[in-house]
C-alpha cells in the first residue's frame, strides 16, 4: 500500500552562518565558478573584495570600489583595519548602499545580491557595497494585455524597475512597500504593496504573513507565489489577479487591494482575487461606460457559452433532442448521416485536438505557430469535415466555445474554464443534461465556497445587495465611480 | 492527491462494471442519427384497427419524405409498431406538428385521438389537429409526398399565410381539447387533395378547406368559405383578407385587416334579450377599376358602407350556421358570460336551450384607407390642397 504511504519531508539544509571571513566566504562559494576574489591592500591591511561576476558592474567595481580603496591620500597605510572599514561605511568609496556584515549568512546574501563584499579577516567583519549589474530588459509594451487606449508600459524582471513603474503611478507616500525574502535556493526578493491607510490591513498582514511563510526552494515561477498564497491552492479557479500592467496593478491598489511583486517574475500579483475582478480589463476605463459595460456582460455571456455549450450540445444530442427545433435536429441528423462515431467521442475528440492545437501554438515560435493554426484548424479541420470524420455542427460547437473562451481577458481563469467544459461534457455523457445541471450545482457550489484572503470570491455576486451586482456587470460613468470596493473592506478616505 | 488519483480510478473501473447500456447511463440514450425525425401523423380508422401513417417531411439531404405505416388496435400501439418501421431508425416523434385525420375516422370520433395527444410524452399540445376533407389521412399524406413537397410543408406555408388570408386558422390538440371540454364542440382545420402543382412531382397537393365543426367529439360538419370568414372574425382569429366589391359602377379590390369584434349582451325584463355584435375593420385600397373616385367623400363613405355589408353577411351566416347546428363553436356564451358575469348567471338559465333562438345584431363598422391617388398624394381633392402641394415642391 505505498500509494497511502505518507512521504517524508526532504531534509533540511543548513543555511551559513557565523562570522565572516574571506576563507569562509569561498568554503560557501566552493564550486562557483563565478565567485571571484581579489585582495587588496586598504589603509595597510589585508582584506579582499568578493563578488559574483556578472550579478555586479564590473567597470562600477573597478572605479567606484578599487581605485579608492587603493588610494592611499584615502586609506593611508597607517589607518589600520577598523578605521578602513569605518570610511567605507561612512562613504570614502562610492557606493549607494553599504552594509557591515557580521554574519556569513548575511554577506553570501548580499554578494547574491548583487553586491560586493569588502572582507577584513582580522576584524572577522565584511562590508557590502551594492554595485549591481545594470543589465535588463528594457521596459516595453504588455505582450499578453494589450490595449489602444492606455499606458503601454509593463513589468520587467527587475524588482526595483517594477517598484518604480508603481511609485511613478502612485506618487504618494501612502504607497507602501514592504520587502521580504522567499526561496530557500533562489533568495529571491519579493515585496508587498499597498496603500497605507486606506487599504484593509489585516489582508495586508496576512499577505505579508503568507509570502513570509513561502515554503520553497526557488521562486523561478508565478505559480510558486499562486499556490503557496491561495487559500484554497487545490481549486483550478484563479484566486490571484496577475498582471503584466503597472496602470491595471495601480488601479487595483485604489480598490483596496494589496499588490505583490517579486524579483525575476514580470508580472504583478493582487490580493485578494474575486471572481469578477477576472472579467475586468483596463480597456474598461479607456472605452465609454456604456460600450465597456456592454462588453463586460458579452464576456460574462461568452463564458457561459465557452463552458456550457459542448456539454450542452452532447446532453440534447445523445438524450434531449426533443429540445431542438425541428429543422435544426433536421440539419444535424443530416450533418451526421455518414460520421461513423457517436457524438460522445466525436466532442471529446475534438476537444482534445483543440487542446492539442493550442499547446503546439503556445510552445511554438511565432512563425510556426501560425502554421500550426492554419494546417490544424483550416486544413486538418476542414479535411475532417469532408472526410465525414467529424460532422460540421460539432466543428462549429466545439469552435464557438473555444472562441468564447478567449473572451475571457484572464487565461488562468480560461484554463479552468476549460478543464470544467471538459468535465462537464463527461457528466453530459454520462447522463445528460441531469448530469450538465448536476455538474453545473457542482461548480456554482464550489465557487460559491471558495474565499480569497477572507474576501468571498463570488463577491458581490454572493452576499451583496443588488447595488454591487450591477457594479460587478457593468462599468459605472466616472463620476459616479467609486474607486474602492466595499467587499474589500479598506479603511479610512 | 494519491487518494483522490487513486479514488477516481476506481470510479472509472466501476462505470464499466455498471452494466448499463453502451454509450450511457439513461436509458433513454439515443444517438441523434439513428433518429427519423416525423413531421406529420396520419390517422384513420379501418374497423375497429387504427392505421397511423408518419411522414417525416422533406429531407435536409435531399429525397422525399419518409413515410411508414403501422396498424394495431389503439393509436399507441400502432405508433409503436411504427417505430421500428422507418428504415430501421426509431420515430422521434416529439417534434410532430400535425395530426391528421380522414374525414370519416373525424365522423367517427376524435377523442382517442386528444386522448393520446394529451397524455403521451412524446406528443406536444401544441400539435395541430387538422382533418383531412374528402380523403383518408393516411392517403392524403402518401399522394402528397415528393422530394418537393409534403403535407408538413404545405401546412407550415398554410400556419403564416391561412390568417392573412382569411381562409381558416390552424387549431392545436389544446385549442380543441379545450373547446370540446368548455362548450362541447370545437373548430378545427380541414384540408383537402387539391390538383398538383408544376414541377412538384406529387401526385395532389394540399389546399385549405375551410374549417370543420367537432360537436360532442366528432365531426358535425364544415363551414362555407363567408361561413369561416364569419367565424375567424367573430373568434378574433381573423388577420386579414382580401375581399372584391361592386360599388358604383366599380370593382373594387380591397385588403380587409385589423379587425376587432366586441360582443355585448342586451338584458331586459329579467332575461336576456339579444346579444350585439360590432365588428370593425380596415379596408385599404388595392385596385380600382371603373369609375369609382376615392378621393370623393360620398364615394369612400359608400364603399366604408358595401364592406359593412360584406362582413355582416359573413357574421351572420357563421351565426346562423352556429345556431343550426346547436353547437356554440364561436365561444358566444363564453363572452357574454365574461361582459356581465353575474347578470348572466342569474338571467340566461340554461344556456343550451337559449343558444339557438338567441336573436344576435351583428353591426359593421369600416374605414377606408389608402385612397389617395398619384395625381393627389396628399389624400385629398381641391384646388386648396393642390395649392398646399405646389407651395410644398416650391
Amino acid at each position: 500500500m505505498s500509494l497511502f504511504r505518507k512521504k517524508e519531508p526532504p531534509a533540511a539544509v543548513p543555511e551559513p552562518s557565523g562570522p565572516v571571513t574571506s576563507a569562509r566566504l569561498a568554503e560557501v562559494f566552493d564550486g562557483c565558478y563565478d565567485y571571484e576574489r581579489r585582495d587588496v591592500r586598504a589603509g595597510g591591511c589585508q582584506a579582499a573584495l568578493c563578488f559574483i561576476d556578472g550579478l555586479i558592474s564590473s567597470n562600477a567595481v573597478a572605479e567606484l570600489i578599487l581605485r579608492p580603496l587603493t588610494d592611499e591620500r584615502r586609506f593611508p597605510p597607517a589607518l589600520g583595519a577598523r578605521e578602513a572599514a569605518q570610511r567605507i561605511l561612512g562613504g570614502t568609496v562610492y557606493a549607494y548602499t553599504a552594509r557591515e556584515r557580521r554574519d556569513l549568512g548575511d554577506a553570501a546574501a548580499d554578494l547574491l545580491n548583487g553586491y560586493c563584499a569588502v572582507v577584513f579577516d582580522g576584524l572577522r567583519l565584511a562590508v557590502t557595497l551594492e554595485v549591481k549589474s545594470s543589465e535588463k530588459r528594457s521596459i516595453d509594451q504588455p505582450k499578453e494585455e494589450k490595449v489602444v487606449k492606455g499606458s503601454k508600459d509593463a513589468f520587467i524582471e527587475v524588482l526595483k524597475s517594477n517598484t518604480a513603474l508603481v511609485r511613478k503611478k502612485l506618487r504618494s507616500p501612502a504607497l507602501k512597500i514592504r520587502q521580504t525574502t522567499i526561496g530557500r535556493k533562489t533568495r529571491t526578493q519579493a515585496v508587498i504593496v499597498y496603500l497605507g491607510g486606506f487599504t484593509n490591513r489585516s489582508i495586508a498582514a496576512e499577505a505579508e504573513r503568507r509570502l513570509a511563510a513561502v515554503d520553497a526552494e526557488g521562486v523561478l515561477s508565478s505559480a510558486v507565489i499562486e499556490e503557496n498564497l491561495a487559500d484554497t491552492p487545490n481549486t483550478p479557479f484563479p484566486q490571484m489577479l496577475t498582471t503584466e500592467r503597472p496602470d491595471k496593478f495601480c488601479t487595483n491598489l485604489l480598490e483596496g487591494r494589496v499588490g505583490i511583486l517579486v524579483d525575476g517574475l514580470p508580472v504583478g500579483f493582487l490580493v485578494p482575487g474575486t471572481f469578477s475582478q477576472f472579467f475586468k480589463v483596463p480597456e474598461d476605463h479607456a472605452s465609454h461606460f456604456l460600450v465597456a459595460s456592454a462588453l463586460t456582460i458579452l464576456r460574462y455571456l461568452s463564458a457561459v457559452l465557452a463552458v456550457f455549450l459542448p456539454a450542452f450540445y452532447v446532453a440534447v444530442a445523445m438524450y434531449h433532442q426533443e429540445m431542438i427545433p425541428a429543422k435544426l435536429v433536421q440539419s444535424i441528423i443530416a450533418s451526421r448521416q455518414s460520421v461513423p462515431f457517436p457524438a460522445a467521442f466525436e466532442v471529446l475528440a475534438m476537444l482534445i485536438s483543440f487542446e492539442l492545437l493550442q499547446e503546439a501554438g503556445l510552445r511554438l515560435p511565432n512563425p510556426a505557430k501560425e502554421t500550426v493554426s492554419i494546417i490544424g484548424a483550416l486544413i486538418v479541420g476542414q479535411a475532417a469535415v469532408e472526410a465525414k470524420v467529424v460532422s460540421p455542427v460539432v466543428v462549429i460547437v466545439i469552435a464557438l466555445s473555444a472562441i468564447a473562451g478567449y473572451t475571457t481577458p484572464n487565461q488562468d481563469l480560461n484554463a479552468a474554464f476549460r478543464l470544467c467544459r471538459l468535465i462537464l461534457v463527461i457528466l453530459a455523457i454520462l447522463l445528460g443534461l441531469f448530469g450538465l445541471s448536476l455538474g453545473c450545482v457542482l461548480i456554482v457550489c464550489h465557487l460559491a465556497s471558495l474565499e480569497s484572503f477572507g474576501v468571498p470570491y463570488m463577491s458581490p455576486f454572493a452576499g451583496a445587495e443588488g447595488n454591487h451586482l450591477l457594479r460587478a456587470l457593468t462599468r459605472y460613468p466616472m463620476k459616479k465611480k467609486r474607486d474602492r470596493e466595499p467587499e474589500l473592506g479598506p479603511e479610512g478616505k | 492527491m494519491k487518494k483522490l488519483t487513486a479514488a477516481l480510478l476506481a470510479a472509472a473501473l466501476c462505470l464499466s462494471l455498471s452494466g448499463c447500456s453502451v454509450g450511457g447511463l439513461f436509458s433513454n440514450y439515443r444517438e441523434i442519427d439513428s433518429l427519423e425525425l416525423v413531421r406529420t401523423i396520419a390517422v384513420d380508422k379501418t374497423g375497429d384497427a387504427v392505421l397511423a401513417t408518419a411522414g417525416s417531411g422533406p429531407l435536409a439531404e435531399g429525397g422525399a419524405p419518409h413515410i411508414s405505416q403501422a396498424e394495431a388496435s389503439t393509436l399507441s400501439l400502432a405508433l409503436e409498431e411504427l417505430q421500428r418501421k422507418p428504415q430501421g431508425r426509431e420515430a422521434l416523434l416529439s417534434h410532430t406538428e400535425t395530426l391528421l385525420v380522414g374525414e370519416d375516422t373525424a365522423r367517427d370520433g376524435l377523442d382517442f385521438v386528444l386522448d393520446y395527444a394529451e397524455r403521451s410524452p412524446d406528443i406536444r399540445l401544441k400539435t395541430n389537429l387538422v382533418v383531412a376533407r374528402g380523403s383518408g389521412a393516411g392517403e392524403l399524406l402518401k399522394k402528397a409526398a415528393s422530394e418537393r413537397s409534403s403535407v408538413a410543408a404545405a401546412l407550415e406555408t398554410m400556419k403564416d399565410s391561412l390568417p392573412a388570408s382569411g381562409k381558416g386558422c390552424l387549431f392545436t390538440c389544446a385549442d380543441a381539447a379545450c373547446a370540446l371540454a368548455e362548450r362541447g364542440c370545437a373548430l378545427l382545420m380541414a384540408v383537402e387533395a387539391a390538383p398538383p402543382v408544376e414541377d412538384d412531382g406529387a401526385e395532389i397537393s394540399v389546399a385549405p378547406a375551410g374549417l370543420a365543426v367537432l360537436k360532442d367529439g366528432r365531426l358535425a360538419g364544415f363551414l362555407t368559405e363567408d361561413e369561416t370568414a364569419g367565424a375567424l372574425l367573430l373568434t378574433g382569429c381573423f388577420r386579414g383578407m382580401n375581399a372584391d366589391i361592386e360599388y358604383g359602377g366599380a370593382r373594387v379590390s380591397l385588403h380587409l385587416s385589423g379587425a376587432k369584434c366586441s360582443l355585448e349582451p342586451v338584458f331586459g325584463d329579467g332575461r336576456l334579450l339579444r346579444a350585439d355584435a360590432a365588428l370593425s375593420v380596415q379596408a385599404d385600397l388595392d385596385a380600382l377599376s371603373g369609375s369609382g373616385d376615392p378621393n370623393n367623400e360620398d364615394w369612400r363613405r359608400g364603399a366604408e358602407e358595401a364592406v359593412s355589408e360584406l362582413l355582416c353577411k359573413m357574421a351572420v351566416a357563421a351565426l346562423a350556421r352556429s345556431q343550426a347546428m346547436d353547437a356554440d363553436f364561436l365561444g358566444l356564451g363564453e363572452t357574454l358570460c365574461r361582459r356581465a358575469p353575474l347578470r348572466f348567471g342569474s338571467q340566461c338559465g340554461n344556456w343550451a336551450e337559449l343558444f339557438p333562438r338567441l336573436e344576435v345584431r351583428v353591426t359593421a363598422g369600416t374605414v377606408l384607407r389608402r385612397t389617395y391617388d398619384i395625381d393627389n398624394p396628399l389624400g385629398a381633392s381641391g384646388g386648396e390642397k393642390e395649392d398646399h402641394w405646389n407651395e410644398l415642391i416650391s
